[in-house]
């Protein structure tokens, strides 16, 4: 006690430190998850980020029209919508021609046919990005309101963005698939045989590593999510950019360029 | 600087930092405002209530945008605790100061990220931590050398009496 009274201020520093010490270990023993008052917190401070992003986007689309002409922007969106739709016709008729119907009827099960068909999705904007910006982890302006759970697949016109994280009753915060800590297990479109785990390298790409080490995957692959774990079959996670096979560790491990492009994404569809 | 004013402003970055900061975003990174302004109110005036509100708007970004609370809150809790111990030693009236001061904040903030990541089981490829800080570093350093220009003219009234170090030369 003594010692607190000659020292008042190295004491507060010192309990400030272990108080903020043990908010992060609780927070980290919770997964991420916060309680109800921080919620609330994060609702308010939603309603105020809000309009701030909306007005941000609108600057952002208008330079960027201005800068590269309104047409070649409107085409470039139609050639893309295009390329997707493509992409996803060629998964479907990849998967028809290996004769995969358990995969397909499990894929069905778990609403792969809503991502086809868009009945259960919400789209949403992205409202606020973690401090780095490098989108590891943001907030969406779609919450409980719009029916997002925890968990729910999060992607765009591109391919798999995330899963929601925590979700509030007019925001959800989304992890993204770049996250170290986000596992994705996969399979390669050419051959659906081959399946493994992926997860951010924290170099802004994915690495991973294939199941079976004799697996014939290379370069350029296109990876797609497979039904293991809490992704439906069928979402395209990317191209394969390296594979390595390690003599010591007898595992085949492989990088990843992610489908999304992350640093210009904007818009996005939760899966519900 | 009255608390009340360096709220508003530390508000008004706050709202901004996951907003309109990605419209000068550069391959993803831009500045962290609450850090610019933490080091550089922290520097010129030197007062514990810039720690008070980094603790503030730390946790309040936290919970914002990131995965676990309480780790920005304590890297700024750290970086003002740091600039406030340290600026006895370093000569405010250089504008130099400013940029080492800048150069100290951003690497012990990101180096206190990275670290707590890490003990979190987060697997970030040093190297590439390393790669990305110049560009954090540079970004941060122009934020803190306007935000220092501009409150040295509100601490020292004259102009004769600015960046005395300079006259040297």
């Amino acid at each position: 006690m003594r010692f607190i009274k000659e020292h008042k201020l190295l004491s507060l520093v010192s309990s400030v430190f272990i108080i903020l010490l043990v908010i992060m270990v609780v927070s980290y023993k919770n997964g991420g998850s916060n309680g109800a008052p921080t919620k609330k917190i994060q609702e308010a401070v939603n309603t105020l980020q809000a309009p701030v992003s909306f007005t941000k986007d609108t600057i952002k689309a208008n330079v960027s029209s201005l800068v590269k002409y309104r047409a070649l922007k409107a085409e470039n969106e139609a050639l893309k919508e295009k390329v997707h739709e493509l992409e996803q016709e060629i998964i479907d008729s990849e998967i028809e021609k290996n004769e995969l119907k358990e995969l397909k009827k499990l894929s069905e099960v778990l609403n792969y046919e809503a991502v086809q068909r868009s009945a259960g999705l919400v789209s949403a904007s992205i409202v606020a990005l973690d401090e780095s910006n490098r989108l590891r982890v943001f907030t969406i302006d779609r919450g409980t309101d719009s029916g997002i759970r925890k968990d729910c697949m999060v992607v765009n016109g591109e391919g798999l963005v995330g899963r929601v994280l925590e979700v509030g009753e007019n925001w959800s915060k989304v992890i993204s698939v770049i996250d170290e800590s986000n596992n994705v297990s996969f399979m390669v479109q050419r051959d659906m045989g081959i399946i493994g785990i992926v997860s951010g390298n924290g170099k802004g790409k994915l690495s991973g590593f294939t199941i079976d080490n004799n697996a014939s995957i290379i370069k350029g692959d296109t990876l797609i999510t497979s039904n293991i774990g809490i992704y439906p079959a069928g979402i395209r996670i990317g191209k394969v950019s390296k594979v390595k096979y390690d003599n010591d560790t007898q595992i085949k491990s492989v990088t990843v360029e992610p489908g999304v492009s992350f640093n210009s994404l904007q818009k996005v569809a939760v899966i519900l | 600087m009255k608390i009340r004013y360096a709220a508003i402003v530390f508000f008004v970055a706050f709202i901004f930092q996951g907003t309109f900061l990605n419209l000068i975003s550069i391959w993803g990174i831009s500045p962290n405002l609450i850090l610019c302004l933490i080091a550089a109110l922290s520097f010129i005036y030197g007062e514990y209530k810039v720690a008070i509100l980094g603790i503030i708007f730390g946790l309040l970004l936290d919970i914002n945008t990131g995965i676990y609370v309480g780790v920005s809150a304590f890297a700024f809790l750290t970086v003002a605790l740091m600039i406030i111990f340290l600026r006895e030693s370093i000569n405010k009236d250089n504008p130099v100061s400013a940029i080492i001061i800048g150069i100290g904040a951003s690497l012990v903030s990101n180096g206190i990220h990275y670290s707590v990541n890490r003990c979190f089981g987060v697997n970030q490829s040093f190297f590439y931590w390393l790669q990305l800080q110049p560009f954090y570093i540079i970004y941060n350093c122009v934020i803190i050398f306007i935000l220092y220009l501009i409150l040295i003219k509100k601490v020292t009234k004259h102009r004769s009496d600015r960046y005395l170090a300079w006259k040297d030369f």
